[in-house]
């Protein structure tokens, strides 16, 4: 069935690797209940993909509409309800929506199998039921939207939230809870599936720091999730029966409420971050050409970071009351996440040290994440301080810091990622002018968009504000205007990847020179992934694969042995 | 090494603190609140007396701007009006802070400049890395990558050591800091603040209160005892670096000195629903003598910008933007958070409905409103009222007339 349909000028076909099936994953089955009741966690893994893009767009529109708000002092064409209600929209589906599945569920999805070797994932209707909770979650956040709006802000403090808001915050809780229930699926499933599936030779030292990267992220998902769905149905409960555990008018502490919050949601910064930072080490081995620096630094750097998640979530409360002494334990802690954070930085330097480095769209996605990163990590720094903390809390110097790592750390990062596997996931090449242009075109957008957010937060502008004084307006018009920017970088990277499925020219199996498995099986892969188990070495020993012209792309060496060094 | 030594035992209590029974006057001794009067706030005779040398107390600062509200009385559509458009505290500070305007804030911003030299010196190390080893070693043919670099014990341990003790030491000035934010000194004027959506009441220890903007003479570090009548609000004053959320049923503390006279704002940092973005307020740091001026013009809000008494309506027609009734209540029959007092004013006698019933709109209703708003909320609106008690029968009087007399204009 397998049809080779490269030129094999004289060379026998086991020679070369199957580069492109005319029978893959994408079109194997007809319909589109074959795509909906599948099992196949790369059509589960492109549905996702579809479903988390359309979340991006409505959260990303929802952060155009208040931004071109912002642009002057009073308001032009928002009410202060409607204001409140667009941050809250574009905060609550973002997160919840867009990036806390972002890289495991889509992209996760689509690769994890395949770099062990497998099949699919341990539990294949688990996932596909984790892929439904998403799109349950996302219903109710659209009857959120439909049936009266949010305006609590993504936190839901209470009371506002529980007793004074006048919005759907019923029913964009039992969303949220139902999107922890997906993400808690989706953890566990990666879990045993990078237990039990990897493939013969392919020791805890030997996984991709990806999957590293994944797993460190499943531990969180697994133990942080449940204590947001037991948070979120406390507060329906005390909106709803007023049961009196967050209110204080009916005996309750709102305080409470900021505990249980931040003991998910700020492991869940962590959901966000681990998975890019274990993107951005693929990317910077594979155009390097060289070993991955401090391997086992990074795998267990990513797993202290997983741990040490649980221990500092009272540094988003320093001013909200708790005691002097929680803070500066909370405080110290904190600091102890910096460490592994800047290893990682150091060691993807030393990667690229002495390597061969090509500049190709996923790698400058992988440079302009180290150092959005960068600026996002240290700024961090100010907001762990205590004292710089208090003056800092709840403005926008916070607003821009999280963004450097979120959008500048998390999203470009998944761009990276995406523009990574694109070619694997379609079996097409992009234009890799164009989406460079695109992705130098956002990194501006979005330096000019959040950089003077850090400096009109560090003068007092507080967050969440409907409207401001004067003093702040340069730095909220430059902001809107990278937005802008950022808006069409975006757009660009959008219209060249769906060009490339219709007039992309097709995709060889190992197009970048990847070490990992995913790259010996074709593009697209078949359903079940690999025709034999592949046998796993070092995923960073990139001497293993040399570019064949007549191929277009890389393919193993023969009777090839590692002179890596251990 | 005095200092050190301070800090440590200020490390000792801290740790022990929560363990043992507040100390009278500690920063952790919340319960052990007291309004005793340290200040030199004018008495009653001193205010008369001023009030005779006539229309100076026009000119004190902070007097101009008593009338905040526009002379239509429709709620003006800038944020924060009672609040000056251009802080000076912004103008005169640097690239990245506010004018600093107390020690303490001055040590906050060496942390802070501490930090940000931290900050250019390793973005620059990276970016120069990053662009250097990128050119330098951008793929040629022929030249292959160096497949011997695996890892490197001594320097790994290096960059981890190294940063462990950077950031050793600003955990360590931080903290130091954050004390001094938090330890106010033993004589403070202690001023009653509570916050509501959306405005801020400042009641002196003689019990005088003046709504959205206070004045406190200088010399006297000033310490906030804050408590919110609704959901969550933070105090936020950027020239002293501090900030405090501010909870309901539940007290929190924020001081600070008051050595550099000027006009400061303030504003609430914790988001608080619709008008969270007008919920300014607006500190003055006051020499004694021109203290005393806007003391006599704003202890009593029925003065007007010259020390005169108002006519009730008027009073009335002042205390609607005075309480910030405006932020939820317009007077022209707009929509908004409560019910359009103009709504109110043209169904003077009649039935209104009410969640759960109906009741008769006469000076009563707006009573009861006032002072138990969540007895009868008007159909179509939220329980978003917070208890306005505070307000005495004078002032409930002057404000219902004023009520009343809408829909007759």
């Amino acid at each position: 069935m397998a049809q080779i349909d490269i030129p094999l000028s004289g060379r026998r076909a086991q020679d070369v690797p199957v580069q492109h099936l005319d029978t893959n994953y994408l079109n194997v089955s007809k319909g589109l209940l074959s795509w909906f009741l599948t099992l196949d966690h790369k059509r589960i893994g492109v549905m996702y993909l579809l479903g988390i893009t359309g979340a991006f767009a409505l959260g990303g529109l929802a952060a155009l509409g208040f931004r071109l708000e912002l642009f002057r002092p009073g308001m032009q064409y928002m009410t202060h309800e409607q204001y409140n209600q667009f941050f809250t929209v574009h905060g609550a589906v973002m997160v919840f929506l867009f990036i806390i599945p972002g890289i495991p569920a889509a992209l996760g999805n689509m690769v994890l199998p395949l770099m062990l070797g497998a099949k699919d994932v341990a539990f294949p209707r688990l996932n596909l039921g984790s892929f439904y909770l998403w799109m349950i979650g996302a219903f109710f956040f659209l009857w959120t939207l439909i049936g009266g709006g949010l305006d609590t802000g993504w936190t839901f403090y209470t009371p506002y939230s529980s007793t004074l808001s006048s919005t759907a915050v019923i029913q964009a809780t039992a969303g949220a809870f139902v999107l922890g229930f997906s993400s808690i699926f989706t953890g566990l499933n990666f879990i045993v599936t990078i237990h039990k599936m990897r493939p013969p030779g392919m020791t805890w030292h030997k996984l991709p720091l990806f999957l590293w990267g994944m797993y460190a992220t499943a531990v969180i998902q697994v133990l942080a999730t449940p204590v947001l769905g037991i948070t979120l149905l406390m507060l329906i409960m005390e909106r709803a029966l007023g049961i009196g555990i967050f209110d204080p008018a009916n005996g309750g502490d709102p305080v409470l409420f900021q505990h249980f919050f931040w003991f998910y949601s700020h492991p869940a910064v962590y959901i966000m971050i681990l998975p890019a930072m274990a993107i951005v080490s693929e990317l910077i081995a594979t155009f390097s050409r060289k070993h991955i620096f401090g391997y086992k630094m990074i795998a267990y750097s990513s797993v202290s970071i997983a741990l040490l998640s649980f221990l500092v979530w009272g540094h988003h409360m320093f001013v909200s009351g708790q005691s002097a002494l929680s803070g500066v334990i909370f405080s110290a802690i904190t600091f102890t996440i910096a460490i592994p954070s800047a290893i990682k930085v150091f060691n993807w330097l030393a990667t690229i040290y002495r390597g061969s480095v090509s500049l190709e769209t996923p790698m400058l996605y992988a440079l302009e994440f180290i150092w959005l990163f960068t600026i996002g990590g240290l700024t961090g720094l100010f907001l762990s301080v205590m004292s710089t903390d208090v003056v800092l809390h709840d403005t926008y110097f916070v607003v821009a810091h999280f963004h450097y790592v979120m959008v500048g750390g998390t999203l470009f990062a998944f761009l990276g990622g995406l523009h990574y596997w694109w070619p694997k996931m379609i079996g097409r090449m992009y234009d890799e002018g164009l989406s460079r242009l695109a992705s130098i075109t956002a990194f501006i957008g979005f330096n000019l968009a959040f950089f003077p957010q850090f400096i009109m937060g560090s003068k007092g502008m507080p967050r969440r504000y409907a409207d401001y004084k004067p003093d702040f307006t340069l730095y909220h018009q430059l902001s809107t205007i990278g937005t802008l920017v950022l808006g069409a970088g975006i757009l660009m990277i959008v219209y060249t990847l769906v060009k490339s499925i219709f007039s992309g020219k097709k995709a060889p199996a190992n197009p970048w020179g990847g070490a990992t498995m995913e790259w010996e099986c074709p593009s697209p892969p078949p359903h079940f992934n690999f025709e034999h188990p592949p046998h796993a070495s070092d995923p960073y020993d990139m001497e293993r694969v040399k570019w064949d012209e007549q191929v277009g792309g890389w393919v193993p060496v023969p009777g090839y042995q590692s002179r890596v060094h251990h | 090494m005095t200092a050190m030594l301070t800090n440590l035992f200020q490390v000792a209590v801290l740790a022990l603190a929560p363990f043992a029974a507040p100390a009278p006057g500690s920063v952790l001794g919340a319960h052990s609140i007291e309004l005793s009067s340290v200040a030199r706030l004018p008495q009653e005779g001193t205010a008369g007396e001023a009030a005779a040398s006539g229309a100076e107390g026009a000119t004190a600062p902070g007097a101009a701007t008593t009338q905040a509200a526009p002379a239509d009385g429709l709620a003006p559509d800038r944020v924060g009006p009672h609040v000056p458009e251009h802080a000076d505290e912004i103008r005169d500070g640097t690239f990245w802070m506010p004018v600093a305007a107390s020690d303490v804030a001055r040590d906050v911003d060496a942390t802070f400049n501490f930090i940000m030299w931290i900050n250019y010196v390793f973005t620059a190390l990276i970016l120069v890395l990053l662009v250097v080893f990128v050119v330098k070693y951008r793929r040629r043919p022929g030249v292959v990558a160096d497949q011997s670099i695996t890892h490197n014990t001594p320097i790994e341990i290096i960059w981890s050591v190294l940063p462990t003790i950077l950031v050793a030491v600003i955990f360590w000035q931080g903290y130091v800091t954050f004390l001094d934010l938090k330890t106010a000194p033993k004589e403070t004027l202690k001023i009653r603040v509570s916050a509501y959506t959306w405005g801020w009441n400042f009641t002196y220890p003689d019990g005088t209160m003046v709504p959205q903007k206070l004045a406190v003479p200088q010399g006297q570090p000033v310490e906030f005892i804050m408590n919110s009548k609704d959901t969550l609000h933070s105090m936020h004053l950027p020239a002293f670096r501090q900030k405090q959320d501010v909870l309901p049923d539940r007290y929190t503390k924020i001081w600070f000195p008051t050595d550099r006279i000027g006009n400061y704002r303030i504003y609430c940092t914790e988001y608080c629903g619709k008008d969270h973005s007008n919920m300014y307020a607006s500190l003055q740091i006051l020499p004694q003598a021109e203290f005393d001026k806007w003391w006599e013009v704003n202890s009593n809000p029925r003065n007007d910008a010259d020390g005169n008494a108002l006519p009730d309506l008027a009073y009335g027609e002042k205390l609607y933007s005075y309480f910030a009734c405006n932020s939820c209540h317009t007077v022209d029959g707009g929509k908004n958070t409560g019910p359009s007092f103009l709504v109110t004013s043209g169904n003077w006698g009649k039935m209104r409905p009410i969640n759960g019933g109906e009741a008769m709109v006469d000076e009563d209703y707006v009573r009861r409103s006032i002072l138990n708003p969540q007895s009868q909320i008007a159909e179509g609106f939220g329980p978003q009222m917070p208890v306005f008690n505070y307000l005495d029968d004078e002032q409930i009087y002057c404000l219902t007339l004023f009520i009343k007399s809408l829909a007759k204009n």
